[in-house]
C-alpha cells in the first residue's frame, strides 16, 4: 500500500524547490531545506543526511541529527556502506539491517543506534556526481518500493536544485575573484609606473624589479607594490 | 631540493600547487599578465610560447603559491634578474642586494 504521507508531500516538496531563488539562500540553507523536506517526503525516514563528494573525498554536509552523521562517518572510515556506494556508483542502495548481510561493520553500528533500514539515493547530474541523499529508519524493516521510488524522484529534483546552486555560487565567486584581481592589477600597474619614472626602465623591467624584491623578501608582489605606492603617497 | 619539490615543467608546478584553469588565469591576470586563458593554457601545455615577460608573470603567480607552502620561489624566471635600482629608493620595501 502506498504511503499517504509520501503521496501528499511530493508535490509540496517539488513546488518548494521550484520556488527557491538561488541568490536569496546560501548553499548551506538549501541543503538544510533538502534534508527537512526529504524527511517529510519519504515515509519511514526518521533521519536524513546529505553526503557530498569532491575529488574522491566524502563528507556529510547537512543532517537531521547526530546519529545519522555518526553513521555516515562510520561508512567513510570503512570506505563502504550505502552512502559510499550510492555516491560511487550513482545508483540507489537500499538495505534492511536485520538479515541483510551487506556492510557488516556499518550494520552493527547502525543497529547499536536502533536503526532498522537504510536507503541512499544518488545526487547526480548528467555532468557530475554530487553525492548521496541518505535515509535512515528506526521504524520500518525495509523502505518499501514506492518509498524508494519517491526517494529517487526527490533526489533527482534535489540534484537539479543543488547543481544550479553550486553553479550560481561558483559564478558569484568568480565575479568576486575577478574584481579582486582587477584591484591588484591596478595597484601593480601603479607601482610599475613609479619604478619606470624613477629608474627610467621599461614596463617589463619594472615588473622584474618588483618580482625580484618579492623573491628576496619572500613576500607577495602585491604586498611589495602596495607598500611602494603607499610610501610614495606619503612622500608626496 | 628533491624532484618532488622542484617541478620540471609549468604543468607539473600547476599540479603541485593545485592552481588550474580560471583560478590560475585570475592569479596571473592580477599580476599584470596579458595573455588570454587559452594562450596561457597552450603555453603551459607547451603547444604555444608566450613572451619571456608573460612567462615570468605566470611563474611569479606559481611561485607565490609555493611561497604559501613554505617553498621559496622554486621556479626560475626566463628573463635575467635586473641590476639593483639606480637610486637607493628608501621607500622601497626590502631592496634586493646587488648581484
Amino acid at each position: 500500500m502506498s504511503d499517504p504521507v509520501g503521496s501528499r508531500a511530493e508535490p509540496d516538496s517539488l513546488q518548494l524547490f521550484g520556488a527557491v531563488l538561488l541568490g536569496e539562500h546560501s548553499l548551506d540553507e538549501l541543503l538544510d531545506l533538502v534534508v527537512v523536506l526529504a524527511r517529510r517526503t519519504v515515509a519511514g525516514a526518521d533521519g536524513v543526511s546529505v553526503t557530498l563528494s569532491r575529488e574522491g573525498t566524502m563528507l556529510t554536509s547537512n543532517f537531521s541529527d547526530d546519529v545519522v552523521r555518526e553513521l555516515d562517518s562510520v561508512q567513510y572510515k570503512a570506505r563502504h556502506g550505502p552512502c559510499v556506494d550510492a555516491t560511487r556508483t550513482q545508483r540507489m542502495v537500499r538495505i534492511s539491517l536485520d538479515g541483510d548481510g551487506s556492510y557488516p561493520e556499518f550494520s552493527r553500528a547502525a543497529q547499536q543506534r536502533f536503526m532498522t533500514a537504510v536507503m541512499s539515493a544518488p545526487l547526480t547530474t548528467p555532468q557530475q556526481g554530487l553525492g548521496a541523499l541518505n535515509f535512515y529508519s528506526a521504524s520500518v524493516e525495509r523502505f518499501a518500493d514506492d518509498q524508494a521510488e519517491m526517494a529517487s524522484l526527490y533526489a533527482g529534483q534535489a540534484s537539479i536544485l543543488l547543481a544550479n546552486a553550486i553553479a550560481y555560487a561558483n559564478s558569484t565567486n568568480l565575479n568576486a575573484a575577478l574584481r579582486e584581481a582587477l584591484t591588484t592589477r591596478e595597484l601593480i600597474g601603479e607601482a610599475k609606473g613609479i619604478l619606470m619614472a624613477r629608474e627610467g626602465c621599461s614596463r617589463d623591467e619594472a615588473f622584474d624589479l618588483l618580482r625580484i624584491m618579492s623573491q628576496h623578501s619572500n613576500r607577495k608582489l602585491r604586498t611589495i607594490a602596495e607598500e611602494l605606492v603607499e610610501s610614495v603617497q606619503r612622500h608626496d | 631540493m628533491t624532484d618532488s619539490i622542484l617541478p620540471n615543467s609549468l604543468a607539473a608546478a600547476c599540479d603541485q600547487v593545485q592552481l588550474h584553469g580560471w583560478e590560475l588565469w585570475i592569479e596571473y591576470f592580477a599580476l599584470g599578465g596579458n595573455a588570454t586563458p587559452r594562450d596561457l593554457a597552450r603555453h603551459i601545455a607547451r603547444t604555444a610560447t608566450l613572451s619571456d615577460h608573460e612567462n615570468d608573470v605566470l611563474v611569479q603567480a606559481l611561485n607565490e603559491r609555493f611561497l604559501a607552502m613554505d617553498l621559496d620561489h622554486p621556479l626560475s624566471y626566463a628573463r635575467p634578474d635586473p641590476p639593483a635600482p639606480r637610486s637607493p629608493l628608501p621607500p622601497l620595501p626590502s631592496p634586493p642586494p646587488a648581484p
